[in-house]
């Protein structure tokens, strides 16, 4: 039983500004360490929630900024992880050979009131939607895990993350770490509580995998794209897209990886490498 | 029994950026200081596997960069270090009294596409071969080992190099503790994890070294290197080799360790402490 977990930071319980990576001060380096370390603690107590319940292999995507968040020193040894930036997609390695995903420190999507630093991928954009529904990250977690008939079971985060998902597939186990009053401010689990919740949930997550349906969205889908600035010209329509105003993009795409190729996340080339070592095959 | 292995930093299990010299964050202090810990866990724990699996010497080429990565604070007393930069000789100490080649951190060639951190010495090398045979780095050490009967059997590192060093030797044991996902990413081993991994195989590496056979070349040798700029001024005369065209340059030599001389400037004739003075007294190193 393979489980793919994907990670974020801004849904960490104790996280409630955004990353600074300019900041060079004392200070900031104490927080980010720390918040390295929050972040690593959550997914341990994931991970032991998911062998609890019967996993046997648990891929984790160390999902935030460059892709190196989690703290490698302190990692459940059990897991592997995928680190670093340029990936060939966005979750390299999430495909039919794993039987349920979820994600660790679950942000809203971008314009959720009173989320705790909601946002769609990077700030410049302001709403995507997949056949007319509103999505964020979590929308496309679940609708790429579908795609390979994987289901979406498990989620910790932002309560407004957790209630995102929810309304997108029904029965999923969600837990609230914490409770976000604005974009910069949030009402938190201690870390200690958080791993105690993450833990238990994470076990009920493994019980569910049979009931979960697939996250499937009708094809072809109909994306639509709207970003805060003015950034696309009727003139010259990004490839494969519609302008439909300077905001908004369109596109109907024959299945979600088409549409992450015209969206330049996904090299259809790519495979991950299968490799054993012959004195492994041998014995 | 002694054991020589070229470390690099590039292969080992977390690591998966270039390393970056010039930035003086405290979060980079950070980061350097840990991927040097992961490297020198990494080197005790291939060490161990063979120490407990006979070997009674491991030398340690400190191989990454300015030659100063590996943290000597945590290495195995037991182990033998070579650091530093402007080497009198490439790859020093590893001649015919060595039992056996390995290497830690290894990292693909040039041009392997999937690869996690793939060059050939510098970012500027588009390929090295050796009579026509594709080499990486450690392929080239492989090959430098052979001329002194000494095999190739160890190999830690990315996926794709170990690939490639089971390619080029066959039954070499290796231990993928990561695997390229792409240049700049990679699924990885937790570090705690690589180095139960790298033990294991350094153990079975010690069982197998009567069975592989050391790499045989031809001779005279016959060095080719592609550049990815037009380096060569085609009209002047290389000062070693010869030009073939602005991006390529062959060298012929009469072996190995000719070659490498000629390439890297290092006086052939030169000898290390512990071959000028057998025995070293009690200097032994």
């Amino acid at each position: 039983m393979k489980f793919y977990l994907m990670t974020d930071l801004e849904g960490v319980a104790g996280v409630y500004k955004w990353e600074d990576e300019e900041d060079d001060s004392l200070m900031n380096y104490e927080e980010r360490c720390r918040q390295r370390r929050w972040l690593t603690e959550e997914v341990n107590a994931a991970v032991e929630g998911l062998y609890e319940g019967g996993v046997t292999e648990v891929i984790v995507s160390d999902g935030h900024g460059a892709g190196y968040t989690i703290d490698l020193d302190y990692i459940d040894p059990r897991v592997e992880v995928i680190s670093g930036r340029q990936r060939p997609v966005w979750l390299p390695c999430l495909d039919e050979s794993c039987d349920a995903t979820g994600i660790v420190g679950a942000h809203a999507k971008a314009g959720t009131p009173n989320a705790n630093l909601c946002h769609t991928m990077n700030p410049t954009i302001r709403d995507w939607s997949f056949n007319g529904i509103s999505m964020g990250e979590l929308g496309l977690q679940a609708i790429i895990a579908g795609y390979y008939g994987v289901p979406f079971v498990f989620c910790s985060g932002d309560v407004w993350a957790c209630r995102e998902i929810e309304e997108l597939i029904p029965g999923i186990i969600t837990v609230p770490v914490k409770y976000g009053t604005s974009r910069l401010s949030a009402l938190t689990c201690p870390p200690k509580k958080a791993h105690r919740r993450i833990r238990e949930a994470a076990e009920k997550a493994m019980q569910i995998v049979a009931e979960i349906e697939p996250f499937s969205p009708e094809c072809p889908i109909r994306f639509r794209e709207e970003r805060i600035n003015p950034d696309f010209d009727e003139e010259n329509p990004p490839e494969g897209f519609k302008v439909i105003n300077a905001h908004v993009r369109e596109v109907e795409a024959d299945d979600i990886m088409q549409l992450l190729i015209l969206m330049g996340r996904c090299n259809p080339k790519w495979k991950p490498l299968e490799f054993t070592p012959s004195w492994q095959k041998h014995k | 029994m002694k054991i020589y292995i070229v470390s690099d930093l590039e292969g080992v299990a977390g690591v998966y950026r270039w390393e970056d010299t010039e930035d003086d964050s405290a979060m980079n202090y950070e980061e350097r200081c840990r991927q040097r810990r992961w490297l020198a866990e990494e080197v005790n724990a291939a060490a161990r596997g063979f120490f407990d699996g006979g070997a009674s010497e491991v030398w340690v080429l400190d191989g990454h960069g300015s030659g100063y990565t590996i943290d000597i604070g945590v290495i195995d007393p037991r182990v033998r270090i070579i650091h530093g930069r402007q080497h009198p000789g490439y790859c020093v100490g590893l001649d015919e009294t060595c039992a056996a080649l390995g290497s830690i951190g290894t990292h693909a060639k040039a041009q392997t596409h999937g690869a996690n951190l793939c060059h050939t010495g510098s970012p500027a090398v588009r390929g090295h071969w050796l009579n026509g045979i594709s080499v990486g780095e450690t392929g080239r050490q492989a090959f430098l080992a052979g001329h002194y009967g000494v095999p190739f059997v160890f190999c830690a590192g990315d996926a794709w190099a170990c690939q490639e060093m089971e390619e080029l030797v066959a039954g070499c044991v290796t231990v993928p503790v990561k695997v390229g996902v792409s240049q700049l990413s990679s699924k990885t081993f937790a570090p705690a994890k690589a180095r139960e991994m790298i033990y294991q195989g350094a153990g079975e590496a010690m069982s197998k070294i009567e069975e592989i056979a050391p790499l045989h070349l031809e001779t005279p040798v016959i060095f080719r290197e592609e550049y990815y700029e037009p380096i060569f001024d085609i009209e002047k005369a290389a000062a070693v080799g010869r030009i073939i065209d602005s991006h390529t340059r062959e060298t012929e030599a009469q072996d190995m360790p000719s070659l490498l001389s000629k390439l890297y400037g290092h006086d052939p004739a030169w000898q290390p402490f512990w071959k000028e003075y057998p025995g070293g007294g009690n200097y032994q190193p």
